[in-house]
């Protein structure tokens, strides 16, 4: 009898235990899925390579008065769609990837004065309007001017078309949006930041692990204090950028204020732990042998370091790239102190500019929030973070096997 | 024969000197990188004391009592009151550390010990990939998914939160980022208990999870220890996330899980965007403080650790 | 070694309690951007009301309480009723309040219609770009710009800026700010740009190798982009490098302390007025208004208890002499 109350207990705390360790999948899942089913609709090969600032086209209209309602409307279009029978063309109210309310210009009949505007600013250029752009301000000229404020929609735009022939100004622009500045500047800081940290990473690591006495007492401490950065928070190294690289590199370079520069020393800084730790555990796991037999042939110890031991150690310090990838990409409190949050289309390393995380950042603290674009960079993250991760875990089963 | 002696010998010479360049120069990257430690504090801490400076602020110069025993953050012009968030910062951790600990043990103990390899190694990589998730998307899921969450507890309470943002939101946002990094360490430490051991007292008839528990957990719980403490640390640092959902109370210490809470990290991120001079720099002062909290509470459960895993 | 499995367990109850909701209804929660999906039929006026606030950085927050005659919480916090929530931003705040049937907040007015939140009226008087015009609704602001006194050595550029201050009194620059969300009036019998371009021969010459730092307000910042990039078209394409941190800066570094240093800038935007007397004496002359913003005080969608708000209740509201809704209704 109480054996079997045993066995049962046993079995309770059995199920118990399965069900808890259930949690941390049922968080991923739902962090997966809660960003995808927000974000996927908005990933698209335009939000990856689309520039943030739109482009402007600013044109004009005296040619010809239009007069009367000569253009008929497309059939297909929906009944959110307004069309204006005089200029021939057909707008309607939209949402922009933050939120924005804005005119887009769904329709323009090729015949249309609009399908070919004299450029405001240089004569002799021509402005097309095409669907897909967005529709500014437009000041009409009649007996004064009347002005058409876009804030006020879709209908009211077309209703002004309908009612005026002559354009001073009309100022088109590109969607926007995009966020190919700042997965550029991702891209860049990947790079400077590996260029900056793999070598003094690898290098210490090699010291530590080949050159350093086990016993030294300063090798002891110098090692404890590497250590010692991995426990340091990363909004500590923004500080830490915000204190000493930003100056630096102000000092050095024409940058005012925070720069990719900057930032990309302050990651090195972070990474740096990443680095040692992962090269020394590959050269921990090649056998001695490999030394013996090389210094037995008379090379130098320099010369095994570098010829032998440093080859072996190559997959080791490819996993710790690919991590360091992972963390950079993901890394956005450092940031925000060490570069700032200044979203930019062009990208140069002595300015400002942000990465994908910082970039979500900014549109979760902008002027309207917006979870969709958050939600679709996310996925970006993510795929990227785990990819590395699970490069990085099968290259090692590989190996060890 | 005496030359290609001389000759070798010198040649073991030349390497040897060679051997010692090497040695220095690659002792160059190693000091910078153990420098970065002495740096951050060094700085941080310059910029963080110049609010309390005569020299640097003159008449606007912070009072470090009232900044290390305030109660309210915020009094114009130059009033900054830390002491309630220090005490939110340590409780928001500590729930969350009960919240994570349990859930990181059973799921390390189902890994470790009671699945096929191909599950547990299942188990561990969505583990390690949770892991791997950067700070930035759990604040995006804590403010788009957990606040709602913790809004319908509180209405089950019968009462009420800001929307979810709350003490309660954090603590979960917290544990959630934890429980990874308490799990995996947990993982390594119940792996490393000798099979005998565990065989023995299954042969004595004690049931398997009496095994797990009186046996490996105990017997691992150094380790276990070990991934609490780092478990900690991460959780005190941790700043994006917690900054969306935590709600930055101005005045406090609160304790009610459903008010909304401030810790040290939110604070050094609210405003930072359209902030300078002494309302910048006193972020470091912050950010001294988070330190000096990271280095005593590691201390305190370091301490801790030799003290329990005396008892066994 | 009974304890710790007593202590154990008693942990594991605690994340199976909590953890377990956590779990089974993350999945199936729904986003809290969405509009609240449980329509609540009864306002439940006896629930507490939830201040929200922007941080004391914020120029939104100036306007507001100086507006609402309660100028002691424009910097400091301890006038505020306890449990408010500072938020980071006019997007947190909008997020925040929509999360929130018994919150409060406020927002600029540019962002009112697409937030789902219900701006109230106050003291009577609709927040729209009409009342703001006329001067009947009083939760405004001014955007101002400054320009640099000192222009030594920069005379190009000197003559870029005085056109681009003209460019924004134009029916062309009125027209852009105006679709930038900035609230002006606009006269038939304004000048256009092509009137006046004659009077700036510098936008007649190439200008592409000529920078152009703006800078200071972020709320300013989408009003500026927008005339910088249109108007440097029509003025030989300089180049146009907006770096905005904040309305201190704006005085700041075109004629303050930092004037002369890295971050110096050509012309700055403030989201409030000057400080004229205090700590920015800018030069007569050297800054200007551009146009008004209006800050509408904003309740959840499902608030259906009050549509109007008086200076004296908003007051009560923020300060906490008014605890419940009830309380404000009475």
């Amino acid at each position: 009898m109480k054996k079997n109350n045993r066995f049962i207990r046993d079995r309770i705390y059995q199920i118990l235990i399965s069900l808890v360790s259930l949690i941390g999948l049922v968080i991923l899942i739902a962090v997966f899925g809660y960003v995808i089913k927000n974000g996927s609709h908005l990933l698209s090969w335009d939000l990856l390579t689309g520039d943030y600032y739109s482009e402007v086209y600013d044109a004009y209209y005296d040619g010809n008065p239009v007069t009367g309602s000569e253009f008929v409307a497309p059939s297909n279009l929906d009944n959110e769609t307004y069309f204006s029978t005089r200029w021939g063309i057909a707008l309607k109210d939209d949402l922009d990837v933050e939120g924005h309310h804005y005119i887009l210009v769904v329709y323009v009949d090729i015949n249309s004065p609009l399908a070919s505007l004299p450029d405001k600013n240089e004569e002799g250029n021509y402005v097309s309007v095409t669907s897909g752009q967005e529709l500014g301000k437009i000041i009409f000229i009649d007996e004064g001017y009347n002005i058409m404020n876009p804030t006020d929609g879709a209908e009211n735009a077309i209703q002004m078309f309908d009612e005026n022939s002559d354009i001073y100004n009309i100022i088109l622009t590109t969607s926007g949006k995009g966020i190919r500045g700042s997965l550029i500047t991702t891209v860049y800081l990947i790079v400077m930041t590996l260029i900056i940290a793999l070598p003094i990473g690898v290098l210490t690591a090699i010291y530590l692990h080949e050159f350093a006495s086990k016993t030294n007492k300063i090798v002891g401490i110098l090692r404890r204090m590497i250590e010692m950065l991995t426990g340091v928070p990363s909004i500590i190294y923004g500080l830490l950028g915000a204190a000493v690289f930003i100056p630096f590199v102000s000092s050095i370079s024409n940058a005012d204020g925070g720069s990719l520069i900057s930032g990309a020393l302050t990651l090195a800084v972070i990474i740096l732990p990443v680095i040692i730790s992962s090269t020394e555990e590959t050269l921990k796991t090649i056998p001695d042998e490999y030394r013996q037999a090389s210094l037995a042939l008379g090379a130098t110890k320099s010369q095994t370091t570098f010829k032998v031991i440093l080859k072996s150690a190559i997959p080791g310090i490819l996993s710790a790239i690919l991590l360091s990838i992972g963390r950079i990409i993901g890394e956005s409190a450092a940031l925000i102190y060490a570069i700032g949050t200044a979203i930019k289309d062009e990208i140069i390393i002595t300015e400002r500019s942000t990465s994908l995380a910082v970039h979500i950042w900014s549109v979760m603290s902008g002027e309207t929030p917006n979870f969709e674009l958050a939600s679709a960079i996310s996925i970006i993250i993510l795929v990227v973070v785990l990819l590395m991760n699970l490069t990085v875990k099968l290259a090692v089963k590989r190996i060890s096997r | 024969m005496a030359l290609s002696l001389k000759n070798s010998i010198n040649i073991k010479k030349k390497n040897r000197i060679i051997d010692k360049i090497t040695r220095g120069g690659l002792l160059i990257p190693t000091i910078l990188s153990a420098s970065f430690v002495i740096l951050i504090v060094f700085f941080v801490s310059m910029r963080g004391v110049s609010p309390f400076l005569n020299s640097q602020y003159g008449e606007l110069s912070v009072d470090f009592i009232r900044f290390i025993s305030g109660t309210t953050w915020y009094i114009s012009p130059n009033i900054y009151g830390i002491f309630y968030i220090i005490i939110n910062t340590l409780y928001v951790v500590i729930l969350a550390a009960l919240l994570a600990v349990p859930v990181s043990i059973f799921t390390a103990l189902f890994i470790a010990k009671m699945t096929p390899r191909l599950i547990s190694g299942f188990f561990k990589t969505v583990v390690e990939l949770l892991a791997a998730v950067p700070s930035i998307v759990f604040g995006v899921f804590g403010l788009g998914v957990i606040t709602g969450i913790v809004k319908n507890i509180a209405e089950l309470f019968g009462t009420q939160t800001a929307g979810g943002i709350s003490t309660l939101s954090t603590v979960i946002v917290l544990a959630i980022m934890i429980i990874p990094t308490i799990t995996l360490l947990a993982v390594t430490a119940i792996n490393a208990v000798e099979k005998d051991l565990e065989e023995n007292s299954l042969a004595l008839g004690a049931t398997k999870m009496q095994t797990l528990f009186k046996v490996t957990l105990v017997k691992s719980k150094s380790g276990i220890f070990a991934g609490i403490i780092l478990g900690i640390g991460r959780a005190l640092g941790e700043a994006t996330a917690v900054s969306m959902v935590a709600g930055n109370s101005g005045t406090g210490p609160n304790f009610n899980i459903f008010n909304t809470t401030r810790t040290l990290t939110s604070t050094m991120l609210l405003g930072l965007k359209e902030t300078t001079g002494l309302d910048y720099d006193i972020r470091f002062s912050v950010g001294i403080v988070l330190i000096v909290l990271i280095i005593l509470t590691n201390l305190i459960l370091n301490f801790a650790k030799k003290k329990i895993g005396r008892f066994s | 070694m009974k304890k710790f499995i007593i202590i154990l367990s008693l942990f594991m109850v605690l994340g199976l309690t909590a953890c377990g909701e956590t779990t089974t209804e993350a999945t199936t929660a729904a986003p809290t951007t969405e509009a609240p999906t449980t329509t609540v039929e009864e306002f439940n006026t006896n629930a507490s009301i939830q201040i929200y606030t922007r941080d004391t950085t914020s120029g939104t927050r100036e306007a507001f309480f100086k507006g609402i005659d309660f100028s002691d919480a424009v910097d400091d916090n301890q006038f505020l009723a306890t449990g408010y929530v500072e938020v980071d931003g006019n997007g947190s705040m909008i997020s925040s309040v929509n999360g929130d049937e018994f919150g409060i907040g406020y927002v600029s007015l540019s962002s009112l219609e697409e937030s789902g939140l219900i701006g109230l009226n106050f003291e009577g008087v609709e927040p729209t770009e009409a009342n703001v015009l006329n001067d009947t609704y009083g939760l405004k602001r001014p955007f101002n710009y400054i320009v640099r006194d000192d222009w030594t050595g920069m005379e190009t550029e000197e003559q870029i800026v005085k056109a681009f201050l003209a460019y924004m009194g134009t029916i062309d620059g009125k027209a852009t700010i105006q679709a930038n969300s900035g609230i002006l009036s606009i006269e038939t019998t304004d000048q256009s740009w092509d009137d006046i371009k004659a009077n700036y021969p510098v936008c007649s010459a190439d200008n592409s190798a000529v920078t152009i730092n703006f800078g200071g307000s972020t709320s300013v910042e989408k009003i500026a982009r927008a005339l910088s990039e249109e108007f440097s078209g029509k003025c030989g394409n300089f180049i146009a490098d907006h770096n905005h941190t904040g309305s201190g800066d704006g005085y700041k570094r075109t004629q303050g302390e930092e004037a002369d240093g890295a971050n110096k800038i050509h012309i700055g935007f403030a989201s409030r007025g000057l400080k004229l007397d205090s700590s920015e004496p800018a030069v007569t002359g050297t800054y200007g208004q551009i146009c008004w913003d209006a800050v509408v005080i904003v309740v959840n969608g499902v608030n259906n208890v009050i549509a109007n708000i008086t200076t004296e209740d908003i007051k009560k509201i923020y300060d906490g002499t008014f605890t419940t809704w009830s309380d404000l209704l009475a």
